[in-house]
């Protein structure tokens, strides 16, 4: 089968989208964090059961609704500039970031206040689980930061978006691992 | 604004289950159905997130045209 | 010159960030009334920062770096073998990059074997205090695994899927290339770790030791979580690549077997990788801030990281060893010139493996003190796991029974991985049954039984094919006698080796311990003898590569008369691999078959080199 440029059909590269590959590589990362998270999830329930300290409740509840609250701003400015909406988009991804250096803050507080020391088992698992989780907050908020300063110059429209898909959907993802860290360590033993 | 409707009936739904979950915690006193009650009502939460707003059907059926 | 530039700005802005990290951790804590300097959490976040400014400086923040802040990209070019030391996303180039720096990783934790074997020939200490041994052990330990890890996947893979599925490049090429580059930290932190008391723990670094011992650990935990994100990133590259980059008419049946060995390999890198992080943060976080996940004095337990540890570790083994099969499978059927037998149940048997690798941690475990609850369940699927590896010696047998046996050194390579990996499976089941498990845990009995599975089976599968896509990769032959020479030696030096090793296993010679018995000795020399003789076959190979590389024969772009697609480009392949995809009509081993064909291979390639696929 000696071939000859002629004779033979050209055919295309595989081209797939490039942004559905990127959100394709960005789900696996995901996958494959989760299990990170599900390890010390697992760690907590391994080595205290579902025993727990006391906690602040009400300020465990109050972060909550404000992470839950920034995946909710983040998606609106994620679906405004699928639509050319640059004001909204914009206004969506402050706000995402107000409220995620609120959730930040508020378990700044839970840490300083905290009854119990990280020398302790119920300590050990709180402090790291959290701490690994306030982590992804805090780099999904420069993330967050460095994507705004990109839209505030004009970059981004409704054909080019992906770095704030990307974002957006890193930033959703913290939520969802802490949508089952804070069950796991304020709800579990009762309230 | 349509194009956010998805979006306030995600909110809404995440807002009632947290404010289910934080009750359900307190009330029920047997601890297995605690923990198989906050189990379910995370994984509904995290669903709706994923599939809502991460766009996880985009996985599999690719990239919609806007 | 690019080359220098590249590696000097790399250790320049690396040293620069680590300087600024520890700074900072200095002015935080001062500022909250601590001591500016606390070893684990300054050298924390100083090698955090300092891994950060290496990979800018290395060629990332121009390549890469810049898009997150809305500026141009632009890479470094640099001619001939200066192309090896930037940041280059070209997948031949990684994957030679790869494979460069795990053979030479290779040879220096063979020294340290050698090192450890010297101080074994005889009962007693010789030359090495225990402390000493045990930090060239941890080192050995390590540093192979590494390259069990990373030579395979990171070299073969990297160099040999693409082309094999006739893609043009990664899916995601310059995490290829990031990848890659976070290796050399990697090394460097290794190799410091005996200047900060060397590693006490061995490979596997148990609490409570781990957490109390000298900060080389430290060093060692830093390290290898960077070496398990390298793992991860690229598990995650392949996956995306094998499932979206096949050239058309590349169906998932018609895929070759190495692919599938490397697609499920990814799986369990991307999947399993993050439990030894997991499980190195915890010590790290029991170091650095007092907690107390390892301590059973405050509620701890040591065995949470035994669960966590060989819930990445076990099926870490497949993730070396299957891309091993992979290639023994590829590699004998083409030098058997017949398909491979049983392909469909071959890939099934891959699945498998992968299906069950997560289920079976804790056979480990056995004599840690779990709940006994445990033991029947992890006895019984450690077992099932022979099921679908049994498949994959069906297909290889299969393949060379009545075959056209072609033995150039790769086929010889691949049908000792067939040989070792019997004999390692059979003491496995040793292993994985509690009763025997009990006397034989921790004895070189188990020594032997791995590294009859992973260097048997996987590192003769990573010289066999290094010898396979030597004439591909360098566009030069290597010679064939001094390759023959090499397997003969190795092979007869691995096995008198490791058989012999098993005798004083079962007489209770416990591993990891400088010292043993007397009435041992004998043996204990017979065998260091022989590992002397296994460490210096290596020469051959070196002094086969390095001539063959500069002033080998020139090589066809076919020399195998291989059927599949990596061979019908020329050798070296152009930067694209292939000018249009190669349209892709049948299986790939149809060999033998009257008029099967497995591609169709667009334009001849520039250089006149024959691009036709072989019948
Ligand atoms: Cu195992």
């Amino acid at each position: 089968m000696a071939a000859t440029a002629t004779s033979l059909p050209i055919a295309e590269h595989a081209h797939p989208d490039p942004v559905h590959l990127k959100r394709v590589g960005l789900w696996l990362f995901f996958f494959s964090e989760s299990i990170l998270f599900g390890l010390f999830l697992s760690a907590r329930f391994f080595l205290e059961g579902i025993e727990a300290e006391h906690l602040d409740q009400a300020l465990g509840l109050g972060i909550t609704i404000v992470l839950l609250l920034s995946s909710v701003t983040a998606y609106t400015a994620e679906t405004a500039i699928e639509h050319d909406r640059r004001g909204i988009a914009i206004w969506g991804l402050i706000g995402t970031i107000l409220l995620g250096l609120v959730f930040a803050a508020g378990v700044g507080v839970e840490w300083s206040t905290a009854e119990f020391s990280r020398h302790e088992a119920f300590g050990t698992v709180f402090f790291s689980m959290t701490g690994l989780h306030a982590s992804h907050v805090v780099s999904g908020i420069v993330l967050l930061v460095l994507a705004l300063i990109q839209l505030l110059r004009g970059r981004f429209n409704s054909k080019d978006h992906w770095p704030i898909s990307g974002v957006v959907m890193y930033w959703h993802f913290v939520d969802v691992v802490w949508v089952f860290y804070y069950p796991a360590l304020y709800l579990v033993q009762g309230v | 604004m349509s194009i956010f409707k998805v979006g306030w009936f995600v909110a809404v739904a995440l807002a009632v289950l947290t404010v289910v979950e934080y009750i359900f915690a307190a009330e029920m006193a047997d601890a297995t159905a605690r923990f198989l009650g906050l189990t379910l009502s995370a994984g509904t939460k995290a669903g709706l997130i994923m599939w809502f707003f991460m766009h996880l059907p985009r996985v599999w059926r690719g990239e919609e045209v806007h | 010159m690019y080359a220098l530039i590249s590696i000097a700005s790399g250790v320049a802005s690396g040293l620069i960030g680590f300087y600024v990290g520890v700074g900072l951790t200095a002015l935080v804590r001062v500022a909250f009334g601590h001591s500016p300097w606390d070893a684990q959490i300054s050298i924390t976040v100083g090698y955090i920062f300092g891994l950060v400014g290496w990979l800018m400086g290395i060629g990332m923040w121009g390549a890469w770096g810049r898009e997150w802040f809305g500026l141009p990209t632009y890479a470094r070019k640099a001619p001939g073998w200066q192309r090896y030391f930037v940041f280059n996303s070209d997948h031949k180039v990684i994957g030679i990059q790869y494979l460069v720096t795990f053979v030479v990783v290779f040879l220096l934790a063979g020294l340290l074997a050698m090192v450890m074997r010297a101080e074994l020939a005889q009962a007693g200490n010789q030359f090495l205090s225990n402390d000493q041994y045990n930090a060239v052990m941890g080192l050995h330990g390590i540093l192979m695994i590494a390259v069990a890890v990373a030579a395979v996947i990171g070299g073969i893979g990297n160099y040999a899927v693409p082309l094999m599925i006739g893609a043009q490049d990664m899916a995601f090429p310059r995490l290829n290339a990031l990848t890659y580059w976070l290796n050399p930290p990697v090394a460097l932190l290794l190799l410091l770790t005996p200047a900060l008391g060397g590693l006490e723990t061995g490979w596997t670094a148990y609490p409570p030791l781990s957490v109390l011992t000298e900060n080389a650990q430290l060093l060692f935990n830093l390290a290898i979580i960077t070496f398990g994100l390298t793992s991860i990133l690229g598990g995650l590259n392949f996956i995306a690549t094998i499932i979206f980059l096949r050239a058309p008419g590349m169906t998932w049946g018609r895929l070759p077997i190495f692919v599938w060995s490397m697609f499920v390999a990814s799986w369990l890198a991307l999947l399993f990788t993050q439990g030894f992080a997991a499980a190195l943060l915890m010590v790290l976080l029991d170091r650095a801030f007092g907690m107390s996940f390892f301590n059973a004095e405050a509620g701890g337990d040591p065995l949470l990281y035994q669960h966590v540890f060989w819930f990445y570790s076990h099926p870490a083994v497949y993730i070396m060893v299957v891309p091993g099969f992979g290639l023994a499978l590829e590699l004998i059927t083409h030098f058997s010139r017949k398909p491979l037998f049983a392909y469909k149940y071959a890939v099934g048997g891959l699945l498998g493996i992968l299906g069950l690798s997560g289920l079976v941690w804790a056979h480990h475990m056995f004599t840690s003190g779990m709940p006994n609850y445990l033991h029947g369940p992890f006895l019984a699927l450690t077992e099932a796991i022979s099921i679908p590896t049994g498949l994959i010696f069906l297909s290889a047998l299969g393949t060379l029974f009545m075959g056209r046996l072609w033995l150039k050194t790769p086929m010889l390579f691949a049908m000792a991985v067939i040989f070792n990996f019997a004999l390692g499976g059979v003491t496995g089941i040793f292993l994985a049954d509690v009763p025997t498990d009990i006397h034989l845990h921790d004895t070189y009995f188990v020594v032997a039984h791995f590294h009859y599975t992973i260097v048997g089976g996987e590192i003769f599968a990573l010289f066999g094919a290094i010898y396979y896509y030597f004439p591909k990769m360098t566009g030069r032959m290597y010679n064939e006698t001094l390759g023959k020479l090499h397997f003969w030696w190795m092979f007869l030096g691995f096995n008198v080796t490791f058989f012999l090793m098993h005798w004083p296993g079962i007489l209770g010679m416990n591993r990891r311990i400088a010292d043993y018995p007397s009435s041992l000795e004998g043996v204990n020399l017979i065998i260091s003898i022989a590992a002397f003789a296994l460490g210096a076959s290596f020469l051959v190979f070196v002094y086969n590569m390095v001539v063959s590389w500069v002033r080998g024969p020139v090589a066809e772009a076919n020399p195998w008369r291989a059927r599949t697609l990596e061979w019908q480009t020329s050798s070296p392949p152009p930067i694209e691999n292939f000018p249009a995809p190669p349209v892709v009509r049948g299986h790939p081993y149809e060999y033998g078959v009257p008029g099967a064909v497995h591609a169709i291979v667009p334009t001849p390639m520039p250089g006149g080199a024959p691009a036709g696929g072989a019948k």
